[in-house]
Formats: structure tokens, sequence, C-alpha cells
């Protein structure tokens, strides 16, 4: 029986960590199992983290397009991707900046798998696939920080955005433009940083 | 009398950078045993303590900490950009042109050493780890002699480009103080980018918001007016996101007088989120005023600055030539966010060069002032040099403008300029000959001139130097000059009024001061002068007591702290054989200026006058306690004594007297008479 009950105890460990629908945690802990109902046609993860500044810097463009697509069968979440993130963290965060409660934490790295996201502020923007999602779009959301250290006065681009619009009208995305800037993202799961990292000495482009 | 100063005060606080900041790559010159044994508590700790924790601790201005080793290894990877990009730790100037204190430029080894450490996946290491820097909130020299406070919180919106707002702190001081230090904490250094502090010795900007100053001022750069003293700007009041107390050499204070406003000229950076600023300034004081005296010179052309669309390399110039000998003590080059390359150098009359700085890539949102090691001394006929050059393309990522479009001068951030100021301290003069701040200004102002003959404010300041040094005529042609471009101007219709009476055609005088108060009833200068005027001249204008006993009465009911206006109304009632009223006022003058003997020798003669003895020994015992080298004071108090009974202490007063001066009769006479 003992035997038994250590065999059982692991097959359940392993049916969880492998499951392909779980996108990380609420608040409270419970796994997230959907990012949208069904119908939705774009889930647009901003990723992003309580103590990263470039990120709260960028936070009300996010929350603009947010507020902008929201209604329009367009699901939005804040993915906050650091392991070293807890959820009183995360909640005084959420109040701080005005960003509501969609609020997801990646401990385990689910979608930085997913999307590769490796820098906060990023955004992954994903679209139905069958079952499954599909990313359309992974980079900036804006063209105002080049690297660390060269930031616009504002925005001139606002990718994110366009992505959006371009996936709402049936239309195919413009490919990511230049490296995220801002700061890796501390997780197991998300790419390693050392050779061409978040503002990157060599990959940047304006 | 008046012969009022316009500084162009130059401020900034900007920006963000410039494209290819340093990609070159740093070389590595560690073997690999110095990479395998790089470790953090070994070799990286001291390095980040040294260089960066200033900033990067709890409570600190920059975002993050990196007193711990978990704290650095979570930013190892930011560490590894900034530092090979050189964007950290900040420090603009290119090495080998200029010494400054304060060098914060990381050697190419310890960049090497990060880079090593990083890649090697940030070991920790084993053995004692160095002891981190302790940081405190706490004002660093003490508790201070006073603490200036915005009289009003400042919001910083969620979002949005830097703001750039000029806050005012009135000083609220009751005499005259020489400030040693200063220290700004500007609330949250995390919204505060960097600050300068100007000094305001009129209320000028605020007279120019009168109704909303409290809330802050925008603008990048301002312009004050300087008052009626020939007393330049000498200090550099800079604070950036490391700074600490900023301590000046004990020969150089700065002057604090009553009624002089701190301007916080702030750049903000919008968080994210909304935020509330609430700056405090530190002020020491001392004892000891000034002894050396420095002044802020400039060199620009912001004249030239028409940048056409496109023009990545748009060039401007300026030289200087300098009529005394100096020592350079700093030096702050500004531009706004075009600007590219700047550089200042000087060349010696044997036409060596010295380079004053050379800033290959400008970036606005890193600049400072740079003080340098050591004062940099240069003889009269050297030419001070400013070349400057500006990118208006599409590629400067900083860029205010999309799509660019022609920039010009001006004090919003999304115009430009062209400024290199200088902190220089001029040789000493000899006893007998004129300020050699004199001949720096005018050396500025005619270089000024050079390149905009129609520079108001130059015009201005050359009118006053004349008035200074007693050239009337040619102060009241250049006067008249302005005011043939702008006939209405209150200050320069008051000026050409105080050059007229300097001249001697003190009625003339009187004419240009009622033209200007009729023009602007409320501008005070006009009004005092009238009033000075009229109080000197009541011999030959009786009436002209009563036109002054009005026009200060009218001063001191909008202005009842005007310590001038107390003191001369004083004397108008005086002459009126008003002594109470006298009384009166030359009580208020001496509230408003406790450390000076003069109201109270004053009011000393008024009780005297009255046969209020016993009031007049007080006031006069008063005067020596503030001037007891004085002797004229003694023997004056000796005089009242010995109306009062007491000889011995009328006797001790004389001889104290003539301690001070053998020579004063009086004093002998009065002890004779004992």
């Amino acid at each position: 029986m003992r035997f038994g009950l250590i065999v059982a105890a692991f097959m359940l460990v392993g049916n969880v960590s492998v499951s392909a629908q779980t996108y990380g945690r609420h608040l409270d802990g419970r796994p997230v199992t959907a990012l949208a109902p069904p119908g939705t046609k774009v889930v647009v993860l901003y990723f992003i983290a309580s103590d990263c500044p470039i990120s709260n810097r960028t936070l009300p463009e996010m929350l603009r397009v947010r507020d902008e697509f929201r209604t329009r069968g367009v699901a939005f979440h804040f993915v906050y991707p650091n392991t070293t993130e807890t959820p009183q963290a995360v909640r005084q965060h959420l109040a701080a900046y005005s960003i509501g409660d969609d609020a997801i934490l990646d401990p385990t790295g689910a979608l930085v798998a997913l999307t590769h996201a490796r820098v906060t502020p990023q955004a992954a923007i994903l679209i139905p696939q069958g079952s499954r999602w599909a990313v359309a779009y992974a980079g900036r959301i804006d063209d105002r920080y080049i690297r660390l250290g060269l930031e616009r006065p504002q925005a001139t681009q606002h990718f994110a955005e366009q992505a959006v619009t371009e996936l709402l009208a049936g239309r195919s995305v413009q490919p990511a433009v230049g490296a995220p800037t801002g700061c890796a993202i501390i997780n197991p799961r998300a790419p390693l940083m050392h050779t061409a990292s978040s503002g990157s000495t060599g990959g940047a482009q304006p | 009398m008046t012969a009022r100063w316009l500084l162009l005060t130059v401020l900034c606080t900007t920006a963000l950078s410039t494209a290819a900041l340093a990609q070159q790559p740093v070389p590595t010159t560690l073997t690999p045993h110095e990479r395998d044994i790089i470790t953090w508590r070994a070799t990286i700790a001291p390095i980040v303590y040294k260089n960066c924790t200033a900033c990067h601790h709890n409570g600190g201005s920059a975002p993050f900490d990196l007193t711990t080793y978990a704290q650095a290894r979570r930013w190892a990877s930011q560490m590894l950009d900034v530092t090979q990009s050189r964007y950290m730790p900040p420090w603009l100037p290119a090495p080998g042109h200029g010494e400054f204190a304060g060098n914060r430029r990381l050697p190419d080894t310890d960049i090497a050493v990060i880079k090593s450490w990083v890649q090697a996946g940030t070991p920790e290491g084993t053995g004692r780890a160095p002891a981190a820097p302790v940081y405190n909130s706490a004002w660093q020299l003490g508790p201070p002699d006073l603490i200036l406070e915005m009289p009003a919180a400042l919001a910083v919106p969620a979002s949005g480009t830097d703001l750039y707002i000029n806050v005012i702190l009135p000083s609220n001081l009751t005499h005259q103080r020489w400030v040693r230090a200063m220290e700004i904490k500007p609330g949250d250094a995390q919204v505060v980018h960097h600050a300068n502090v100007i000094l305001d010795r009129t209320e000028s900007l605020r007279r120019q918001h009168p109704n909303d100053w409290q809330y802050g001022i925008p603008g990048m750069d301002i312009m004050v007016d300087s008052g009626d003293d020939f007393d330049p700007d000498s200090h550099f009041l800079f604070w950036k996101p490391d700074s600490t107390a900023l301590v000046e050499p004990p020969t150089m204070p700065w002057r604090l007088d009553p009624g002089d406003d701190l301007i916080l000229n702030l750049h903000l950076k919008p968080t994210g989120k909304p935020e509330t600023i609430s700056a405090r300034i530190a002020l020491y004081f001392t004892d000891k005023p000034a002894t050396e005296r420095p002044m802020l010179l400039q060199l620009e052309d912001d004249a030239a600055l028409d940048i056409p669309v496109g023009d990545p390399n748009f060039i401007v110039e300026d030289t200087l030539t300098l009529p005394v000998a100096v020592e350079v003590l700093g030096v702050y080059p500004h531009a706004h966010y075009l600007g590219k390359r700047l550089e200042g150098w000087a060349e010696l009359p044997t036409g060596e060069r010295r380079d004053l700085i050379l800033i290959p890539d400008w970036d606005i949102n890193r600049q400072s002032v740079y003080r340098l090691a050591k004062p940099l001394p240069l003889p009269a006929g050297t030419v001070l040099h400013m070349r400057y050059s500006y990118d208006n393309t599409a590629a400067n990522a900083h860029n205010p403008h999309t799509p660019p479009i022609r920039v010009k001068a001006g004090n919003r951030s999304e115009d430009e300029m062209a400024h290199l100021w200088l902190q220089v301290l001029p040789d000493a003069a000899k006893p007998g000959t004129p300020d050699p701040r004199l001949a720096l200004e005018r050396a500025w102002m005619e270089n000024r001139l050079r390149k905009s003959p129609g520079d108001s404010i130059a015009l201005y300041n050359m009118a006053a130097l004349d008035t200074a040094e007693g050239n009337n005529a040619q102060a009241e042609s250049i006067y008249r000059r302005l005011l043939a471009q702008r006939p209405t101007d209150v200050r320069t219709m008051t000026s050409l009024g105080a050059a007229m009476a300097a001249a001697g055609d003190w009625q003339s005088a009187q004419q240009q001061f009622r033209a200007a108060i009729a023009q602007d009833p409320t501008y005070t200068d006009a009004v005092f002068d009238l009033a000075a005027l009229d109080a000197q001249h009541v011999d030959t204008q009786p009436e002209a007591l009563t036109e002054a006993e009005r026009l200060l009465t009218g001063i001191i009911a909008s202005h009842p702290d005007d310590a001038q206006s107390q003191r001369l109304l004083a004397l108008v009632y005086a002459d009126e054989g008003e002594l109470p009223k006298t009384v009166e006022h030359l009580q208020a003058w001496q509230r408003l200026a406790l450390a000076d003997p003069e109201p109270h020798r004053a009011l000393a003669q008024v009780y005297a006058q009255m046969g209020r003895q016993t009031e007049a020994l007080r006031e006069q015992q008063t005067v020596v306690t503030l001037a007891p080298n004085s002797a004229s004071d003694w023997s004056d108090l000796g005089v009242l004594q010995a109306q009062l009974g007491d000889r011995a202490a009328a006797k001790q007063d004389f001889q104290r007297a003539i301690q001070l001066d053998p020579t004063l009769e009086a004093a002998k006479a009065n002890l004779s008479k004992l």
C-alpha cells in the first residue's frame, strides 16, 4: 500500500506539470486553465515586473491599448513571469498602477515557454489555432525604448496596438522590429540573456 | 539707485540620449585564471559598492538596489548591458579632455570583470564578503540652519514626455546670510531626474506669475532679473541623482539676502503611475563672508541656432577672449535633444591648447556640472572656444519631432540651446582697482553684441556697466537706444532715470521716474527711486517731501517688509519733524534688519532729540554690541552716558573710542569735558 501511494502521488504531480492547458496561476493560487473564453479573437499577454522601471513606465501605453480593445473580442492579461514575484507584491503593484485584476503569475514559465518572452515589458499576442494558441506577435509594445540608456521623448510606433488592429482586420501582422528593452525575466524557462540581452549591446534597432 | 542687471540663467534638465553610445567592444585584459576567480565576494562587490550603490540602494535614487548578492544577481544582465555600453555609471566626458572631480567613468578592466562574472553565471564565491556601504535619508551635514520647502506638492502624471518645472521657494530671511553648503532632497528621486537651483534676487519669476507661482512654472530654461547690485551669479547649484551635500570652498560661500527666492528647476520623469513631488532644500550658513568671488561666464550662440531638417551635423561655435586672468573651477555644457558633440577648450596667448571638456555623445538626460579636479589657470588674453554639433535627423532617437522640423533657439525642451558655462575665479584685484568681474561681464556682453547687435539683454547690461563705472552719458545713450526699441519698458525707463540722476540731472531723472510710474504704477523700483530723489532735494523742492511721503507710504502698504522703504520713510518723517512716526518706521526697519546697527543708531539719535535719553542709551548700547569696533559709536555712547550722569561709564566709553581710533578728535574733546 505504501508503495502504491507513492506511485499515485508521483503520477499526480506528473499530470499537472505536463498539462498543456495550464497557463500560470491566479493570485489566489488557482491554475489558469484558459486564457480566454471560446470565441475570443485575440489574446494579449503583457509581460511585466513589479520592480522594473521601464515596464512601469510603459504601463500607461499597455492600459491604453487594453482600454481601446477590451470590448472588441480581445482578452488581456498582465503576466508576472519573474519567480521572485509574490502575490502580495503583485497585488500592491496592480493597485498602484491601476491595472485591475487581470494578473497571472508564471513561476513555472508556462507562458514564458509558449511565447519565448525574455524581457519585461514585452507583448505576446496570441490567436486561436484549433484548440491551441499560436503566437502572432511577440516583441516591443512601442518604440520608445531602443536599448538601455537610449529612449525617445515619446513613442512614434505603437506595435502592440498595430498588431491587434491588423489581426482584428484579418490582415497579417508585421513582424516585430527591434529587441525588447527592459529587465531580464528571472525564470528558469526564460531564454538566456548573456549574449543578446534586453537592451542588447549589438542587436538593437530603432 | 537703480542699475539693474539682467543675466540669463541657464538651466536645464532633461532628456534622453543619443544613439550610438559606445558600442565598441571593451578590451578584455583578463587571463583565464583571473576569470576563474571572479566572484561577487572577491571582485564584483567592491566594484559595485564603489561605483553603483550611491544611487542603487534601498531608498536611493536608482530604481533598484545593488547592495546584496541576491539583488546584484537579479540585475546582472542589466549590469552587463549598461556597463558594456557605458550607459552606467553615467559619465559623459571623454577621457583626456579635462580632469574632473568625481569622475565616474568605469575603468575598462572593471567592465571586463563584470562581463566575465555574468558570463560565468554570477558566482557568489566564498570567503568574507565586504560590508556594503550604509546609506540613510538624513541630511548629510547634520541639522540644517534653514530648510526650504515647496509651497505645494507637485503632481506628476503617470505618462507622457518628461516635464520641466520651475518651483519657487521663498527664502523668507530677515537678514543677509552666507551659504556654505546646500543639500537638495527632491522628494521621490525616481521621479526627479535632475535639478538646478537659481537665485532670483528680485522675485522676478514670482512677479511674472503672481497667481500660480506656487504650483510650478513650466520651462526648461528661465531668465531672472539680477537686481540692483553688480554681483553676478557665481555658483553652480546643480543636483543629480547621486548628489549629496554641495559644499563650497570656505572662501566662496554664496550670498542669500532677505527677499531672495530659490528657484528649483526640475526635470521630472513620469514613472507609469501618478506621483507627487515635495522637494526640500537644506541650507548651511557661515558667519564668514566670501573673500573670493567667482563668476559664471557663458559662451553661446543661440542666434546661430537655425537647424535645417535632416542636417546630421549642424555646427555652432563661439569664442570669448578673457580680459583678465582667471582660474576655471567648473564647466557646465548645455544643449537640448538635438545636441550631438559638445566641446570646449582654451587657447592660451602662447598658442597652447587646454581642453575644458569634450562630450562626444551628448545626452541631456545625463547632463551635469563638471567641477575641475584642480583649478585651471588661464592668463589674460586666453581665447575660450565652444564648438557644438547638432543632429536634426530622424535617426537621432532623441529628436522630439517626428518627422523632424526646423529648430531654433528657445526655452522649451523641443527648442535648442548652445551654451557653455564656466565658473571662473578672477585673479585678485589690486587695492583701488576695479572689480575684475566687471571686465569679464563687459567682455561677455560685448561678445553677445558682436553676434547680435540688437541683443537687448546685452545692451541693458552694458548700460548698467557704464553706470557702475561712471560713464553715465554712455549709459543714457544705450538706454535711449533700448527705449527706441521698446518705448514702454518700465525697467529701462527707470534705469534711464537712474543714469540721469547719477549724472546730476536730477530734475530730468524725476520726470523720467514719473513717466515710468505712469506706465506701471506697481513698478516699485521707479516709485522708490523717485521718492529717494525727492528726499535728497527737499531744500530746493520742499513740495517733494510730500510726494516722497505719499510714494513711500504706498510702497509700504503693499510691501511692509521692504526695509529700505521703511528707512527712507523714517527719514522723510524726520525731515517733516514727525518724530513719533520716525520712531515707528525706524523700529519697523530694525525688525527687518536684525543684525544691522544702523537702525539702532538712527533710533538713538531720534530718541535723544525727543529727550528720551534712556531709550537712546539703550539703542546706542545695541549699536556698540553689533559694531564693537566703531570708535565714533563708542564716543556717542559716552555722550549719552554722560547726559544720564554716569561719568565713569562715559569715561570708559571715550577711552574705548580713542583706543580704537587715536585720531578721533570728538572722543578726545568729550573726554576732556568730563
